[in-house]
């Protein structure tokens, strides 16, 4: 039975899955690298390079997947990687000659082996016991909030670190641990059970610690994503309606904060009508929404589009760049890779056997996926655009590690065999 | 620990799966937002991504020229070279740089090449970064030549700069007709005209003088040129849009010989002088000290200079000739003398007698000459200026007919020359008095009036009139600047003719009676302006002196009005000068210079008379 299981697992997690991601990568870095020779008949050592880094990540998540979390889904980490491979091909394409984004070469290695350390320290169903670190990581959480409003810079309306570091990205792994042990600790031992209202309210308190922080960072996406995520928590926690507590607490507190902050108004005007500031802040959004415009059924073809037109490309509007060099056809295949990945995490949350793990798998999913509804609906203007960045694509050091070690957990917590093999 | 493998409760399941059907339903809306926006786009989207992705671009047409009536250049545009940045172009390799950083190195590169500092802050960089990204950064105007050279020679070659050229004005005679010309300043254009542009290249407009007067006709009509800089690239997709078309050149009745001639009788004394065609009104010559050079206003003021010649006791700023009005003195009695004929209270025949003084009541008036005048009629009255003759007349006739008189030349109102700042002076009467002063009027003031003193104010312009009225046989003239206009493409100036003269119906022997005491002025071994004279031709003038400032100061303006040659006048002239001992001693030999400029041997440099 185990053998079978283990052998099952072995088998779903064919390397064909990554070698896809690496076709789609080397196809995206190829063309680029086709553009710019055309331009310039340099050969460019550091694509060789990038894609060398990449396929080794590619090698080794398949072989530690495969080996430390064999039931776990075969889809979450081809799927992030094959994402994480376009977003290096075009941070790639974006950067300016021939230099690549120190920050991805970094950061994607460094995320690769946090999500790979994971699973090897968590695979195989030791998942549940992530649950202890809940306090640490609601320490962490505070912690990190509290350096940013200590020692951050403001840039483009947020705090920063120096060197223009977001550390609060790690917030959102940070307090889905947190919530997921608090709120499953009623569910265990003598007192099963759903959680009682004051630990339901304790916890959506406890949550809001950090949001302050992030209140006095402005930042106004993770505020939005940290409410979704909330939401998501108590909503998966408990058959009782509670989450429509943080819910309905969110619309008076979006509104406030969207109407009485002047950035936040600022975002929301220029949503409303870009055409009022055409050639200010609206700017940005209007070059995006042309660049999508331009890009048509099929795309200019990676490298061939002029994505530079738009501000910032490179980080929160890389969908546009997507979107006018793959056109609408690879939009869609791009808006499926993330369907598929956000599947894959509510599928785990689905069938864990655990409390823990179905909390902590359905607010990690929420995450991402609520990140990356709200980046694209800021692109189309479907959505006031708030500086979130697309999880796995766009250029960001902090964001893709955090979203990296958010998709280690994801992983160790689809992994179906874990609780038997655990139990023996 | 195997109630763990619990088996999930139903409520779980189907919460999650309505979590991921509402995240699919939401992944649905923005496929079909996308859809809108890459394939279906409707026509309304299309056009709002039009108008934001294109650039409208005001350019200037270049302004016209300014000549003198026989062609000679006043104000031109002189090319200048600046230094522009293509900010798109100086857009960062380097992630760790922005493009800010990067202009302010390149800046700080060019200014070590050129060895000029920039004319621009970095809020005009961050400014220009965020709304006017694909438009040439200006960060030089007007280079001196050798920066120019030195560009050539060394920045040519870097990547995203290129030489700017620009017009700039410049004004050919210097400080000569400075205040006839007047000046230009940089535009403000109005940023909610009808056609909005997002970009406007700079542009003159006038401030001062000719240059604002017939600033429409000068500025030509700017165009506008639409550029694109869509997704498809920050590159100049030129759509056309409107031409620029060059401005109108003007041609002034300005003769620079004539208005270096005026400018020089009055070199080293704060006066004016006004030289007007009796025939046509045009004026000749326009003059005002002391003058400044127009040129230092170009392309704007450094605010030194303006706060300099702002406080400058002297006023260079003041054109004196049409905005500065004065008590005219003894130029006056011309017109009190054609009132006085004209209202038959006199005639060439009215002997009066002067004593050297006129007893009013208690009062006493002095003439000028202690000695007196014996017993004249009216035309030695005028060679002599006997102010005792003129008391008497002034008396005989009223303020009235005085006051009707001079108004019909031209006096106490805006002659309408087409320039910016016109005194209208004062012309009083009863009424007038009544109403200012809420005093009644007496024969003391009728007395003082006689003599052109008082609260009477006239501007050397209006006295140019009135030389130019009895010149031309008793016409007023309406004085203009403005010749002939030259649109752009067209060969030849097309004439510009003004209001023609008029006549005021004076009796014609009464005129004559004016005429030639105002010649034997001049002609005649005693008259008063005798050194007016100029060999060759016939002259005729009237001298004044009036008092101004505090009593005790005893300070003078000198002052004179003349026409000449006699018979068939060409030019007539007033001409003021301040802290003068006398007009006769101080002005006419000024106007002398300026009459043997006009006349003289070989010069020939009165216009013809048909001219203009």
């Amino acid at each position: 039975m185990k053998r079978a299981r283990r052998n099952a697992g072995a088998a779903a997690h064919s390397p064909a899955a990554y070698l896809l991601a690496l076709a789609v990568t080397a196809a995206a870095t190829g063309s680029v690298w086709v553009v710019r020779f055309a331009q310039a008949p340099v050969v460019d050592a550091r694509a060789a390079g990038l894609a060398a880094v990449y396929a080794l990540s590619l090698a080794a998540s398949w072989a530690v997947v495969r080996r430390f979390a064999p039931g776990s889904s075969p889809v979450l980490a081809p799927a992030g990687l094959l994402l994480a491979g376009l977003g290096l091909a075009m941070g790639f394409r974006m950067s300016g000659s021939f230099s690549m984004p120190l920050a991805s070469l970094v950061a994607f290695p460094a995320g690769v082996a946090s999500m790979l350390a994971i699973v090897m320290l968590f695979g195989r169903g030791r998942a549940g016991a992530l649950a202890a670190f809940r306090w640490p990581a609601w320490a962490a959480s505070v912690a990190v909030v509290l350096l940013v409003v200590v020692a951050g810079r403001r840039f483009r309306g947020t705090l920063f670190l120096p060197g223009n570091i977001n550390p609060t990205e790690i917030l959102k792994p940070l307090l889905a641990l947190f919530a997921a042990g608090f709120l499953a600790r009623s569910q265990e031992g003598a007192r099963k059970g759903d959680p009682d209202a004051m630990r339901l309210l304790a916890c959506a308190a406890l949550w809001m610690v950090p949001m302050a922080g992030l209140l006095v960072q402005r930042d106004l996406g993770m505020l939005v994503l940290m409410g979704v995520a909330l939401v998501v928590a108590l909503y998966a926690a408990t058959p009782r309606p509670y989450w429509i507590v943080p819910a309905l607490a969110a619309v008076p507190a979006a509104i406030a904060m969207f109407r009485y902050t002047s950035h936040g108004r600022r975002r929301v005007e220029l949503w409303l009508d870009p055409f009022a500031d055409e050639t200010g802040a609206g700017w940005q959004i209007l070059q995006g929404l042309s660049a999508l415009y331009s890009g048509g059924w099929w795309g200019s073809g990676v490298g061939a589009g002029f994505p530079h037109a738009v501000p910032i490309a490179a980080s929160d509007f890389i969908y546009a760049a997507i979107g006018e060099e793959l056109g609408f056809v690879g939009c869609v295949l791009l808006v499926a890779t993330y369907g598929a990945l956000f599947a894959a995490g509510f599928s785990a949350a689905a069938r864990a056997r655990q409390p823990f793990q179905r909390i902590l798998a359905a607010t990690l999913t929420a995450f991402l996926a609520a990140q990356t509804l709200w980046n694209l609906g800021g692109v189309t203007k479907a959505l006031p655009m708030t500086g979130i960045p697309l999880p796995f694509l766009s250029r960001g050091g902090s964001d893709l590690a955090a979203s990296f070690v958010m998709l280690g957990l994801l992983i160790v917590l689809s992994d179906r065999a874990g609780g038997k093999t655990q139990e023996g | 620990m195997s109630d763990r493998t619990r088996i999930p409760p139903d409520w779980e399941v189907a919460r999650l799966r309505l979590l991921f059907a509402g995240m699919l339903g939401a992944f649905a809306v923005i496929l079909a937002t996308l859809w809108r926006i890459q394939v279906a786009h409707g026509e309304q989207y299309r056009e709002d991504l039009a108008k934001q992705s294109v650039r409208r671009v005001r350019i200037p047409g270049p302004r016209g020229l300014i000549f003198d009536r026989r062609g000679r250049p006043l104000a031109e545009n002189r090319p200048s070279y600046g230094i522009a940045l293509y900010l798109e172009e100086l857009r960062p390799t380097a992630r760790r740089r922005t493009t800010a950083q990067e202009v302010t190195r390149t800046i700080e590169e060019l200014t070590a090449i050129l060895g000029v500092p920039p004319q621009v802050t970095t809020n005009d960089l961050r400014a220009h970064i965020k709304r006017r990204l694909p438009l040439p950064y200006i960060a030089w105007r007007d280079l001196p030549e050798e920066a120019v050279a030195r560009w050539a020679e060394r920045g040519a070659s870097m990547p995203g700069v290129d030489l700017y050229p620009e017009p700039v004005r410049v004004y050919r005679a210097g400080s000569n007709a400075c205040h006839v010309l007047g000046y230009v300043g940089r535009a403000e254009i109005d940023a909610g005209a009808d056609e909005p542009y997002h970009y406007y290249l700079s542009e003159m407009a006038g401030a001062a003088g000719i240059e604002k007067v017939y600033d429409d006709v000068l500025r030509g009509q700017a165009g506008g040129r639409l550029v694109r800089v869509d997704a498809a690239g920050f590159r100049y997709h030129d759509l056309g849009g409107t031409e620029a078309r060059p401005g109108q050149d003007l041609k002034l009745s300005l003769d620079l010989d004539l208005q270096r001639a005026a400018e020089a009788a009055l070199a080293g004394i704060p006066g004016a002088l006004v030289a007007l065609d009796p025939d046509t009104g045009a004026v000749l010559a326009m003059a005002s000290t002391p003058a400044y050079d127009p040129n230092g206003f170009v392309p704007s003021i450094p605010s030194s200079l303006w706060t300099a010649l702002r406080d400058d006791p002297l006023t260079p700023l003041l054109n004196r000739a049409a905005a500065g009005a004065y008590a005219p003195g003894s130029t006056f009695k011309p017109v009190v003398a054609m009132a006085a004929m004209q209202s038959r209270k006199a005639s060439a025949s009215t002997r009066h007698t002067c004593p050297g003084y006129f007893q009013l009541g208690s009062a006493r008036f002095r003439c000028w000459d202690t000695l007196g005048h014996d017993t004249i009629d009216l035309s030695h009255a005028i060679r002599y200026s006997c102010n005792v003759y003129f008391f008497h007349l002034g008396l005989d006739t009223g303020p009235d007919p005085i006051a009707a008189t001079a108004r019909a030349i031209g006096l106490g109102g805006r002659s309408g020359i087409d320039l910016d700042a016109e005194s209208p002076g004062i012309v009083p009467d009863p009424a007038w008095k009544r109403r200012a002063w809420r005093d009644t009027w007496r024969d003391g003031d009728t007395c003082n009036y006689a003599i052109g003193q008082g609260p009477i104010a006239t501007t050397p312009l209006q006295m140019a009139m009135v030389a130019a009225s009895i010149a031309n046989g008793g016409k007023r003239v309406h004085p203009r600047l403005l010749m002939a206009v030259r649109p752009h493409g067209a060969d030849a100036f097309r004439d510009a003719p003004g209001e023609a003269p008029e006549s005021l119906g004076w009796n014609a022997a009464a005129l004559r009676v004016v005429r030639e005491g105002m010649r034997d002025v001049v002609m005649a071994e005693d008259g008063t302006g005798r050194r007016l004279r100029v060999p060759g031709v016939a002259l005729a003038g009237k001298t004044g002196t009036a008092e101004y400032g505090r009593k005790e100061e005893g300070k003078k303006r000198g002052w004179m009005i003349a026409f000449g040659p006699f018979e068939k006048p060409r030019v007539a002239v007033a001409m003021v000068v301040e802290d003068a001992v006398s007009g006769g001693l101080t002005v006419a030999p000024r106007l002398q210079q300026f009459f043997a400029a006009a006349f003289g041997a070989g010069t020939n440099a009165a216009p013809a008379g048909g001219q203009g």
